[in-house]
């Protein structure tokens, strides 16, 4: 019943994924560029790993989380699924969601994303947050799973 | 606390009310008594204190005024009032806060009594919200009269009494004492109790008030003198002494912390009283600080048992509550400290929960991970070893640590295997019918009770070696706790998270519901009408488990979601759920048939049948039943030329009275075919069902408003016209509410199908039940909005309707041509009497059939529906207009209310004795029969 198959996340954000890398990978690239020049080293000894080790974490890595994540919105439950090395599947059923956000960074409005996050009242999962989805289809997500709240709480 | 004999007047609502003026005294004392370090501190510290008294009376004078002054400004700007729909409470001297908490957010409601409060005879009352504190709201000082006065008019109006589960005039003079500790049981507790945190707190304070001391504590070298003297002289005393010395020492550090535990758990627990009072389970305990609290039991969402490693060797254990209304303290939740297993288990059953049992079906975790995670655990002191070792060929120091590292390592290892060895023993989790158990644990061993229906999410997690050794830990979502399966195999992770699942989707909760205080299985149809104590509701996961269950029974029912209003579930031995079966939907080759397991819900079927490409032709407005029981019950939709879902039988497995299962389909059995079509559940248990089907369509659902006089003319040709036709009728208002539904075009649903406005239609429910004599008024002003409405998509999303709100249900199958006057006739009846009928009727038809118990089988049919809000009084209504049904010609519909007799069955269906006579050769014993069904047929 659960292993039903994933919906992909939005393909923007490998793109979303890739920039968040090349922000993480940038300071470390300039300190290997300095030490590089300064530190009277031989050339090439600190520079090409930290250059190697950053294209796989621009390149590989976002697309390899990608493909990890992915989402099944059932009639009465949301399942997230994510995570490469540490995997989390995750089942919400509507009837216990107790609130519902639609977020939006800076960087995902550049590139149309949004976060949907589902609140619950347990401590364990208080909220669970599906990123990565069109910014349209988390409002119409969010909307979908509003009308099953308020029916099931009447 | 002494409890008064009646409870003080409750306070009048809407009135600000104060805090007793005694509390601005206990506030000045309070206050003195927290400032009072501080001054003296602040005199030693400028040193003014070697003035003498001629500063430090003035000083201290000046201060107890000061106290005072605030304390009862803080009191004059303190009050509050109860609202109609919160509280609110405002205070402040010079930045005013007020704030509101409504009813339904209050969760508990506290009283406390610290030592000092207590001598003035005051009580804090304290609203918990749940929000871990935050939102809180406390009563700083009234009598303990009015304290209770408060609690009760706060629980009335939090719902608590309006629900039910307290019944008002239910004498409160001696409660049950589910579990009390006398003077013995408490210093026994105190023993298990050591602790040696008073050297924490000595530390601690030293550290803090170390000016005080004589002298500075932080001399090393003083200290040093001073210990070196006697070290010295240790060193140079025999070895008899020393071991002598360190005895003393050892003895003395275990009186300290036996002494410390003793005095600790009086303290806390001295008079430890658990009552279970009809609002809910009241704890009260403590020597100076004496706490009351009430926790309602239906905010109980799990239970904690725990122990300790050794208190276990002696059978003592302790029970702990996880409820909504969390306390920042965790303690706080105990109900039962330190007992016996015996005496933990009324207190277990009086939350609605059980202890396990010998027929509890306990798992292990995966060997795989506990081999895995005891591997991972050696490579610290593996590594500190080798570390060690190499070191040890350049620095001597580092191979004078590798005989003591090696013994710390073996002894790590040994106590590694212990614990492996433990938890493959000990660590155990169950799932069953209605509970979760989790036991794990080694050195604080605990089990945690849970309710499936109470969780709110379920996460399987794997880590990386986890996800190459296909092992996974399961985390649920607990309100106000946390509750984790660690170590198990992926598939039994996903089939547990199956099952939860299933149990918190169940929204008509019919079965099993926890059992009564009592401790018995109650099992209540959707409406609640309808109640049954059966033995047993096993929950079978194949054929031969099922059999089995039938074989070595007197008397078995099966059920599926409860949505029946007649006792057709009924059963004093077992009622059997199908929901766990295995089974998958297979399509014959010409496509125009599948076999489904016969316990999945419409909802289910329809949904797995989409994704084939293929759909029922036609279905009630709700899905939630079992496919079986809405065959067996001849359950319909609505269309001109469409059948019940009884004529889509092409076939049945039945397990049969002898616990054999056995195939019947038009040629094979035919004659226990026959019946078997419109059943129920009287020749055997279905396990699959070979139903006909079409090719997946779309529909459009329109809504709109319609007079009724219009639709009595025009309703013959609208249901040419339409493929599915329906309406509502408030029976006071003069619109009705005409629904129909056609074929369309592939297209996805609107992302808001939400038609109806569901929720005016409950409050006006709520009024109408309130003061029935609004009824018609509210049910005219309805009708006099706007309703117009369309949404459309997929067949099976579009056929259901969401039934939130509970009501009771007879229907009637009238000859075609008699329908539109027996509702008419009906109506005028009830406008006559202006009679309290919440509920629209709804007015549907179907297709004839020639099915032996089929209310269909002399012509088409009207199907008019009456119902009821669940909450309100329906018997007598039904039992006159069943009259005029049964007057123009109509015959029940069987899984709704109706008084059918044993002759009455026998004059509307000729073939009633056919059926009887299939019945007692499939089934002769009749273990599929109960009183109801025993009346009709057998």
């Amino acid at each position: 019943m659960d292993e039903s198959d994933l919906t992909p996340l939005d393909p923007n954000y490998v793109k979303l994924l890739r920039l968040m890398a090349v922000l993480l990978v940038l300071p470390a690239i300039i300190g290997a560029t300095v030490l590089e020049y300064r530190g009277g080293l031989p050339r090439g000894v600190v520079l090409v790993p930290v250059a190697l080790l950053g294209l796989w974490m621009i390149v590989r890595t976002p697309l390899r989380r990608y493909r990890a994540r992915g989402y099944h919105i059932d009639v009465d439950q949301l399942r997230v699924v994510r995570g490469l090395v540490f995997n989390s599947d995750t089942i919400v059923p509507f009837g216990r969601v107790q609130h519902i956000d639609v977020d939006q960074g800076p960087l995902e409005r550049a590139f149309g994303l949004g976060t949907l996050i589902l609140h619950t009242a347990g401590n364990h999962n208080a909220s669970v947050s599906l990123p990565g989805l069109a910014h349209a289809d988390a409002l119409a997500m969010r909307e979908q799973i509003r009308a099953h709240v308020k029916r099931e709480t009447m | 606390m002494s409890e008064p004999r009646s409870p003080a007047p409750a306070p009048a609502p809407g009135e600000w009310r104060r805090t007793s003026p005694l509390s601005f005294v206990v506030g000045a004392v309070l206050s003195l008594r927290s400032a009072i370090f501080p001054t003296v501190a602040a005199l030693i510290g400028t040193g003014a204190i070697r003035q003498g008294w001629v500063v430090i009376v003035p000083a201290l004078v000046a201060m107890g005024l000061f106290a005072a002054l605030f304390s009862f400004l803080a009191w004059r700007k303190f009050r509050y009032r109860l609202g109609e729909t919160d509280i609110r409470v405002e205070r402040g001297l010079l930045r005013r806060t007020a704030r509101s908490v409504p009813y339904e957010r209050i969760q508990d409601v506290s009283l406390e009594q610290k030592l000092v409060p207590r001598l003035f005879g005051m009580v804090e009352v304290k609203f918990e919200t749940g929000a871990g504190g935050k939102d809180e709201v406390r009563v700083r000082y009234v009598t303990s009269e009015e304290a209770i006065a408060l609690r009760e008019t706060v629980r009335v109006r939090m719902g608590d009494t309006a629900t039910g589960d307290a019944p008002t005039g239910v004498t409160q003079d001696a409660p049950p004492i589910l579990f009390a500790m006398d003077r013995k049981r408490l210093a026994t507790f105190g023993l298990f109790e050591f602790s040696l945190v008073v050297f924490a707190v000595l530390a601690g304070a030293a550290q803090q008030f170390d000016f005080l001391l004589p002298f500075d504590i932080w001399d090393t070298r003083g200290w040093a003198g001073l210990l070196g003297d006697p070290g010295t002289a240790l060193q140079g005393a025999t070895v008899a002494a020393q071991v002598i010395a360190v005895a003393l020492a050892v003895a003395l550090l275990s009186l300290v912390g036996l002494a410390t535990g003793i005095v600790r758990t009086v303290l806390r627990d001295y008079g430890f009283r658990l009552e279970n009072t009809p609002k809910g389970l009241r704890r009260r305990r403590g020597l100076l600080t004496r706490s009351d609290v009430i926790m309602p039991v239906h905010r109980v969402q799990a239970l904690v048992l725990r122990t300790g490693i050794i208190r276990r060797l002696f059978g003592w254990h302790g029970l702990s509550v996880v409820s909504l209304a969390q306390d920042a303290k965790a303690g706080n939740q105990v109900i039962v400290p330190f007992a016996r297993m015996g005496e933990i288990a009324p207190a277990v059953a009086a939350t609605g929960l059980a202890l396990p049992s010998a027929q509890t079906d306990w798992h292990r975790p995966s060997r795989r991970q506990i081999v895995d995670s005891t591997l991972l655990s050696l490579i610290p002191p593996g590594l500190a070893v080798l570390a060690a070792g190499i070191g040890g060929r350049w620095f001597e120091q580092a191979s004078l640590a590798l005989l003591p590292l090696s013994a710390a390592s073996v002894t790590f290892v040994g106590l590694l295997w212990a614990r492996a060895h433990f938890r493959w023993h000990h660590d155990r989790h169950a799932i069953d019918d209605q509970y979760l158990y989790v036991r794990q644990g080694w050195f604080a061993p605990r089990l945690d009770l849970a309710l499936p229906v109470k969780l709110q999410s379920v996460e399987i997690v794997q880590g990386p070696i986890a996800q190459r050794r296909g092992y996974a830990d399961v985390k649920f979502g607990l309100a106000g706790g946390t509750l984790m399966i660690s170590g198990i195999s992926l598939e039994e992770a996903r089939a547990i998270r199956a099952a939860v699942l299933r149990t918190i989707g169940r929204v008509q909760a019919a079965v099993p519901a926890p059992p009564d205080r009592s401790g018995t299985l109650v099992w209540s149809n959707w409406s609640g009408s309808e109640t049954s104590r059966p033995r047993a509701v096993p929950r079978p996961r194949d054929e031969r488990a099922l059999g089995k269950a039938i074989r070595e029974t007197r008397s078995v029912r099966a059920t599926g979601a409860g949505h029946s209003f007649m006792p057709l579930c009924q059963s004093d031995d077992l009622i059997v759920s199908l929901e766990d079966m295995a089974g998958t939907l297979s399509v014959t080759p010409d496509r125009g048939s599948v076999r489904a397991p016969a316990g999945w819900s419409l909802k289910r079927l329809t949904a797995a049948l989409w994704t084939q490409g293929l759909a029922l032709a036609n279905q009630g407005d709700v899905n939630p039943q079992s496919l079986a029981g809405s065959l067996a019950t001849g359950t319909h939709g609505t269309g001109r030329e469409l059948g019940s879902l009884a004529t889509f039988a092409r076939g049945f497995r039945l397990v049969m009275a002898d616990g054999e299962p056995r195939w019947c389909d038009a040629t094979t059995e035919p004659d226990l075919f026959a019946a078997q079509r419109l059943s129920l559940g009287l020749f055997g248990i279905a396990t699959e069902i070979e139903v006909a089907v079409v090719p997946a369509f779309h529909l459009i659902e329109r809504t709109r408003k319609l007079r009724w006089d219009e639709v009595r003319e025009s309703f013959d040709q609208l249901a040419q016209q339409h493929r599915h036709i329906e309406f509502f009728f408030f029976p006071h208002a003069d619109d009705v509410i005409l629904k129909t539904l056609d074929l369309t075009d592939p297209c996805d649903p609107p992302p808001l199908a939400d038609p109806a406005d569901e929720q005016g239609f409950g409050r006006m429910l709520e009024i109408g039940r309130a003061t029935p004599d609004m009824v018609p008024g509210l049910q005219r002003r309805m009708m006099a909005e706007p309703i117009e409405g369309r949404r459309w998509g997929p067949s099976h999303t579009i056929f259901p309707s969401e039934r939130s709100l509970r009501f009771e249900e007879m229907e009637y199958e009238m000859p075609r041509a008699a329908g539109l006057e027996t509702l008419d006739e009906v109506v005028r009846w009830i406008r006559k009497g202006q009679l309290p009928v919440s509920f629209p009727f709804e007015y549907r038809i179907v297709a004839p059939d020639d099915i032996w118990m089929s209310p269909m089988n002399k012509g088409p049919v009207a199907a008019i529906s009456m119902h009821q809000y669940a909450p309100m009084p329906w018997r007598d209504l039904f039992a006159e207009a069943e009259a005029i049904f049964r007057s123009n010609g109509g015959r029940p519909h069987w899984a709704k209310r109706h008084t059918l007799s044993r002759a009455d069955v026998d004059a509307l269906y000729p073939m009633a004795e056919r059926f009887r006579e299939v019945r007692r050769s499939a089934d002769p014993e009749g273990k599929f029969l109960n009183a109801h069904l025993a009346e009709l047929f057998s």
